[in-house]
């Protein structure tokens, strides 16, 4: 029983067979990041933002690989469409969700003309060609002056209020409330993904990435998913980037760079790939792992990259599938061993 | 008979090998029907082409008297064509239940629903529970499908196949690998669907013991061509078949 | 007329960069299966290796170029021995990660060890000067480069058509298992070609410091354009990844000239092309 009971096909929040436990951990988090402006500083606020908006932009990226069995190398490119799309609504009209929405639909626009051309093929040669679009889009935020600011990037992007004419406005020019606006954002968008994973069109992704040439013998169209997929990996990048000029109240070029897209490969592939959760804790972890080393030494990236490769030779399950196979069983033994006979 | 499927003069060379030579078959309702033959005899590749697997050279295919030739495969699918894989083909990180969920969902047009959960489409759930059950899967629907034993993966294939419900189904070497007993089960498996669902099979298969004791009909293929064509006993009395399978015994003593 | 013919040269001359860091990059992927994101890192440290020797401590120049090949291919047998020969069973995104992380750890070790700023080296006296052509100067050393990119060309070619390693590789890289059966070693095998590949990536970065900055980051800029090259020669087509180089070298030198702005913007359009109309290559059949 033991192995397969617990790997069950992997991708559930934390597999089903440990019962209320975790339900019971999530809402406790859930708790605790509402209260965090009362506990902590603004930095912890804005490190805590940060890893949430990473959070989103890599389920979206595992949307592909962990569910699909893509590997894009290119998400940075939608994420700067995110970015630079909403920089440049909040430019002209003040108002934060015009400039988010506006934001997410252009990367939409984006992933739905580039995944047209980009699903046809897979593996390897996908991933050459979202690097390849990806690198497209930062070359033109790069060079195209007029549009994106070039190098400079665009700045001055105002932290515009959250504005819905005669029923609300709330001004978000300080951190805390921005702060609750991105993680609500945030979680609706993952409990989103997560409804998504668990329909039948996610499970039919999983079909598409096990087996291919099966899955069309069911009757699926695979293009027609993997685009759709792809889309929907490119909205959640978008929303990831669009969060960031109201935080940021600038725009750059890096954001579109490969470098960037090799983020949510990181923290997904550090978290695990099987998990819904795993992209969320690799991200968790880059902050943190970032934070902690920077306190000692300038010199962080050595660190990181020894991380990637500790975890790489050692863990290539990612630190979730640990989680799951060693943490939960341990506390859960704790828990019986304490209850009366 | 009603007629299922046709040929016209099909079609398929790689490079200078012709592996299908341009075949003309009709296959018709409710005959369960083999196709055997050689190694390289073109039988593997006739089904990839009727299926849609591999782009044809030339040639026509018609199903139920409508022209198919240029439908790519899931459309092929929907209008009621299934099949086995020679090698190995299912989902192995996915459980048995889900393993057939995939074509059930894909069936009655729910692999679309976005925002719904798996377990709100009773219908789906029911019928899932129904094939796992005829198969004989039903107490391992919650095992991966990559730690199955090589029968039960199989037998979990020719599920998938038969859930999407086909009027036409191919099975490529249903029984390959397999032990006696697991033998004895694919194949009552195949003669109660046949029964049961109105599906017809066309089976490759190397075993003739599971050739002869199954068929109603059996076609021969050599080098990309039907050599014979006929009910099991005329086949078996075939001069053409007979220095087929001699003369390719013959070689391998040589050899 | 004139001036797109010398720009050509130019072009050249930037093409042998890219080629011998995309024809050590084809060699890996073609015989050990992976697409090493590192490789530009190795051609980074080929420079900082060659600068150190040859513009720090002095050491003539051609012995400079010598140590810095066998010290990243040294590097390079670390890489495999240790990490690589661990993962090729893992899927291409464990081994892109891998790689990556290579980068990240080889970056911030040059800032650490030689600093984070700029260096130019200088450029040993018998290669300074320029000759004429078309009317125009043209330097001695881009010369010298055109015609070792061109040697290593011939050499390689030699190598892999008449030499018992080549046949070797040439075996192990259509058929793992066939090499194998064969009685190759096939682990000793993968460490010899990375390290050989580690190597041709120096020899460009240890070429390009008299003329190029050697700064952190100019692998990681470089390693796309290598994938440029070789994916449109064809990912593992040697011929391929030579003619790919010069193709994206000539482009860069007229873009720059003809579309300053979109010269980067034109390699990837090309790039996208060849992925979606001839995904095996421009050569690769």
């Amino acid at each position: 029983m033991g192995k397969s009971m617990i790997e069950r096909k992997g991708i559930s929040l934390f597999g089903r067979a440990y019962g209320k436990i975790p339900t019971v951990l999530l809402l406790a988090l859930i708790v605790f990041l509402f209260l965090l402006p009362h506990l902590v500083g603004k930095y912890v606020m804005y490190m805590t933002m940060h890893i949430l908006i990473l959070s989103v932009f890599s389920l979206g990226f595992n949307l592909l690989l962990g569910y699909t069995g893509l590997l894009s190398f290119g998400q940075a490119g939608f994420y700067a469409c995110g970015a630079y799309g909403c920089a440049k609504i909040l430019l002209v009209i003040p108002s934060l969700l015009p400039g988010i929405i506006c934001g997410i639909l252009f990367a939409g626009v984006f992933a739905l003309i580039l995944g047209f051309l980009c699903i046809r093929h897979t593996r390897i040669y996908f991933a050459m060609l979202t690097l390849c679009f990806g690198m497209m889009i930062y070359s033109l935020a790069w060079k195209w002056r007029t549009m994106t600011g070039g190098d400079d990037g665009l700045i001055g992007i105002p932290r515009a209020p959250l504005e819905i004419p005669g029923i609300l406005s709330i001004d978000m020019s300080g951190m805390g409330n921005y702060y609750y606006f991105v993680l609500i954002v945030c979680l609706l968008a993952i409990m989103l993904l997560y409804r998504i994973v668990n329909s039948p069109f996610g499970l039919t992704l999983q079909g598409i990435r096990d087996s291919e040439s099966r899955i069309a013998f069911t009757g699926i169209s695979v293009k027609n998913y993997r685009l759709i997929a792809f889309t929907i990996a490119g909205l959640y990048a978008g929303l990831a980037g669009a969060l960031i000029p109201p935080l940021e109240n600038t725009v750059t070029p890096p954001l579109a760079h490969w470098t960037h897209s090799a983020e949510p490969v990181m923290a997904t592939l550090l978290g695990g790939i099987y998990t819904f959760s795993g992209p969320i804790a690799g991200a968790f972890l880059f902050y943190v792992i970032k934070d902690i080393i920077v306190r000692f030494t300038e010199y962080w990236l050595i660190w990181l990259g020894a991380i990637v490769l500790a975890l790489v030779m050692g863990l290539p399950g990612g630190v979730v599938s640990i989680f799951q196979r060693r943490l939960i069983p341990w506390i859960r033994l704790q828990f019986a061993k304490g209850s009366p006979r | 008979m009603t007629e299922l499927l046709r040929t016209e003069d099909l079609s398929k060379a790689f490079g200078h090998f012709i592996a299908v030579d341009s075949v003309t078959i009709n296959f018709t309702m409710d005959t369960l029907t083999s196709i055997i033959g050689p190694n390289g005899a073109g039988k593997t590749t006739l089904i990839n082409l009727l299926t849609g697997s591999l782009p044809m050279d030339s040639g026509r295919i018609f199903f139920k008297g409508e022209e198919i030739t240029k439908i790519p495969t899931n459309e092929r699918v929907k209008r009621g064509i299934g099949r086995s894989f020679q090698i190995m083909n299912i989902f192995p990180m996915l459980t048995v239940f889900q393993n057939v969920q995939i074509p059930v969902l894909s069936l009655l047009n729910k692999s679309l629903k976005f925002f719904s959960r798996l377990d709100a489409h009773r219908e789906v759930i029911n019928e899932v529970e129904r094939i796992s059950k005829e198969v004989g899967l039903w107490d391992k629907r919650e095992v991966l499908a990559g730690e199955l034993s090589h029968g039960d993966q199989r037998l979990l294939e020719m599920s998938i196949a038969i859930a999407s419900q086909p009027e036409l189904c191919f099975l490529d070497e249903p029984t390959s690998g397999m032990n006696p007993r697991e033998r004895v089960k694919i194949l009552e498996n195949i003669r109660r669907l046949s029964k049961e669902r109105r599906t017809t099979f066309i089976i490759v298969e190397h075993d003739m013991d599971v050739v002869f004791s199954l068929s109603d009909r059996i076609v021969v293929m050599h080098r990309g061509g039907i050599i014979a064509d006929g009910k099991p006993d005329e086949i078996k009395e075939n001069q053409n078949v007979k220095e087929v399978y001699l003369g390719e015994e013959l070689e391998e003593e040589i050899i | 007329m004139e001036t797109l013919a010398f720009q050509g040269l130019i072009g050249l001359s930037l093409a042998m960069y890219l080629w011998l860091i995309a024809a050590g990059l084809t060699i890996v992927f073609g015989v050990l299966g992976i697409l090493n994101f590192a490789h530009g890192s190795l051609f980074m440290l080929g420079a900082y290796f060659a600068f150190t020797f040859y513009g720090l401590l002095g050491i003539n120049f051609w012995l400079s170029m010598l140590l810095s090949l066998l010290g990243v291919a040294l590097v390079g047998l670390i890489m495999e021995r240790f990490f690589l020969r661990y993962i090729y069973h893992l899927d291409v995104a464990y081994q892109l990660l891998l790689t990556f992380g290579f980068i990240l750890i080889f970056d911030d070790a040059v800032k650490m060890i030689w600093g984070g700023v700029f260096m130019i080296p200088p450029m040993p006296d018998f290669f300074t000067g320029a000759i004429l052509i078309f009317g125009r100067p043209f330097p001695i050393y881009n010369l010298f480069i055109i015609s070792t990119g061109i040697g290593v060309a011939i050499g390689l070619w030699l190598i892999l058509e008449r030499t018992w390693w080549g046949r070797i590789i040439r075996a192990s890289a259509s058929d793992r298992e066939m090499a194998s059966a064969i009685g190759v070693n096939i682990p000793i095998l993968f460490t010899t070609v990375f390290m050989f590949g580690a190597a041709l990536a120096a020899l460009g970065g240890a070429l390009s410091t008299p003329v190029r900055v050697v700064a952190p980051g100019i692998g990681g800029a470089i390693i796309i354009q290598a994938f440029v090259v070789t994916v449109i020669g064809g990912l593992g087509n040697l011929k391929g990844a030579f003619v790919g180089a010069v193709i994206v070298g000539v482009l860069t030198a007229y873009g720059i000239l003809l579309f300053p702005i979109f010269e980067l913007f034109i390699i990837f359009v090309v790039m996208a092309a060849v992925l979606l109309l001839k995904p095996e290559g421009l050569f690769g059949g």
